[in-house]
């Protein structure tokens, strides 16, 4: 019974992603400065909006875990974190290989790419922080404040790095993200963004399945260890 | 007011401990007094050249020092099981938080003092025409620092691996600190008009206040078992 | 024609995600051998005490 719903946004993901795939390949037009490899900023800049709305859910989460001690609060988070973590780090490794062929250098310390460094640099710590810490409920408590923090820094992050980078502007860059108005690239974006949205969400509802089984494995652990005096 | 009273005895008790052994602030003094003699010999300094990197500089000495300086605030209190005390006590934790960063600025401040008149004698700078300035500057960034460290410091106390995780957990979140600090430095070193680093002051002004409010409201959950 | 970044970029991250959403199946797999195992141990635990309390 239970098997369904999984099984159902694994097939809805799939085929969201199917059509992502044809449009972006087949539908979408050939942009005329950079070329073929273009193609990868259907996929490079939706990882960026879904690792964006994963810190979110931890914050989201962070807080009302403090504010009601929600064990589904704290899975959801943990189970947040760790695919935004992934998503994160495909976004870092996506964005080079854009890079390389149209800018000529792998990175550069531009405002945006800083600010995804720093983004993956909280997700690492969030994680870090959550394996290192011994008891579950202070590991609960503890990665809620981290998660908590290290959101609301995300825009004080981005305005410091935007101020930075115009003291020291760098040479201008040829090309953008979505350079292109026409119609069929915008929609090919927004269908790839749900299309992300749709795995990532996929991907968090097996994560956090994951941490409730390990929540059941560990009461009924703790319930059949041996008592010492029964009666 | 009661509520001062606390802070007051959290901040009389570090300064006190200090005051005894002096262990922070020599090993805080020494290591970012080091930082910035390796900095000697991985830049070949011209005059011009030394003087823009030293922003950079003192403030990566700064960030670094600070890390020690947060790992020992919150490592004695665990050695004795003061943290278990402090969260037992029957006070708002949020005061027991502003005691200890108040205690960790002035170390930090004094550290940071030391390793300016290093930097200055080597590099042969002067900060004193713009010593206001640079003072301001300082305390405010400082502030800001300190008061994400502070919590961070509790945080990672709580973990056998917090020589690692303090920085890791720290630097992302203090980095627009460190910027506001390097960039309002390179502009009162060079003897710029205030108004042109004026928005990196108040920005670190406004990370401060926002920092600090939101550890003292949290801080209660750091401590709590 | 397909250019080579394009190519490693879209290959890496299906990689990625496959292996991600292996590793997720595999650890929920475990955990649920785990519980099995675990249920029946309860289960004959309160048999036990079932017996022991006719006594």
């Amino acid at each position: 019974m239970g098997k369904t719903l999984p099984t159902v946004h694994l097939l809805v993901t799939l085929a969201w992603m199917l059509l992502a795939f044809w449009m972006i390949f087949l539908y979408a037009p050939q942009e005329l400065t950079m070329g073929e490899v273009q193609r990868i900023f259907y996929i490079h800049a939706p990882l960026g909006w879904v690792a964006g709305t994963a810190y979110t859910i931890v914050f989201i989460s962070s807080v009302t875990y403090l504010s009601k001690r929600s064990p589904l609060a704290d899975d959801l988070a943990h189970a947040s974190g760790e695919v935004g973590f992934i998503f994160c780090s495909s976004l870092l490794f996506t964005g080079p290989l854009w890079a390389k062929p149209v800018w000529g250098i792998w990175w550069t310390w531009d405002p945006r790419l800083t600010l995804t460094f720093v983004l993956w640099l909280l997700f690492v710590s969030y994680l870090m922080l959550r394996s290192y810490v011994a008891s579950p409920g202070r590991a609960a408590t503890l990665a809620a404040v981290v998660g908590i923090i290290g959101y609301v820094d995300v825009p004080i992050d981005y305005m410091a790095i935007r101020w930075w980078r115009t003291q020291h502007p760098q040479p201008v860059i040829a090309g953008g993200e979505g350079s292109g108005l026409d119609p069929r690239i915008f929609l090919t974006f927004m269908v790839c963004v749900g299309a992300f949205h749709c795995l990532f969400s996929y991907l968090l509802a097996q994560r956090f399945r994951l941490a409730r089984a390990r929540r059941e494995v560990s009461a009924l652990r703790r319930s059949l260890a041996p008592r010492s005096s029964e009666d | 007011m009661h509520s001062l009273k606390i802070i007051a005895a959290v901040l009389t008790k570090d300064l006190r401990l200090e005051w005894r052994n002096r262990e922070t602030l020599a090993s805080v003094c020494v290591f970012g007094i080091l930082v910035v003699f390796l900095f000697n010999f991985a830049f070949e300094p011209g005059r011009e050249e030394s003087l823009r990197q030293l922003p950079g500089l003192l403030w990566v000495a700064f960030a670094f020092a600070g890390v020690l300086c947060f790992n020992r605030s919150f490592a004695l209190e665990r050695e004795n099981a003061c943290l278990e005390g402090m969260a037992l006590a029957p006070v708002d934790p949020g005061l027991v938080y502003l005691g200890k960063m108040l205690a960790n600025l002035i170390f930090l401040c004094i550290a940071e003092g030391v390793i300016v008149f290093a930097a200055s004698l080597w590099y042969n700078f002067s900060f004193v025409p713009s010593l206001k300035w640079f003072g301001l500057i300082t305390f405010l960034c400082t502030l800001g620092y300190v008061a994400v460290g502070t919590t961070f410091g509790a945080v990672a106390a709580n973990l056998h691996m917090r020589e690692v995780m303090l920085p890791v957990l720290q630097f992302p979140v203090a980095l627009p600190i460190f910027i506001a600090g390097i960039e309002a430095f390179t502009g009162a070193l060079k003897g710029d008009p205030p108004s042109s680093y004026m928005s990196w002051v108040k920005l670190a002004a406004g990370i401060a206040v926002i920092f600090v409010v939101l550890s003292y409201l949290l801080f209660e959950y750091v401590l709590e078992e | 024609m397909l250019n080579k970044y394009l190519f490693v970029a879209f290959s890496a991250l299906w990689l990625l995600f496959f292996i991600y959403a292996w590793s997720l199946s595999r650890r929920q797999a475990r955990l649920q051998n785990e519980l099995e195992e675990l249920k029946s141990k309860q289960g004959v635990r309160s048999q036990e005490s079932d017996v022991a309390n006719q006594k």
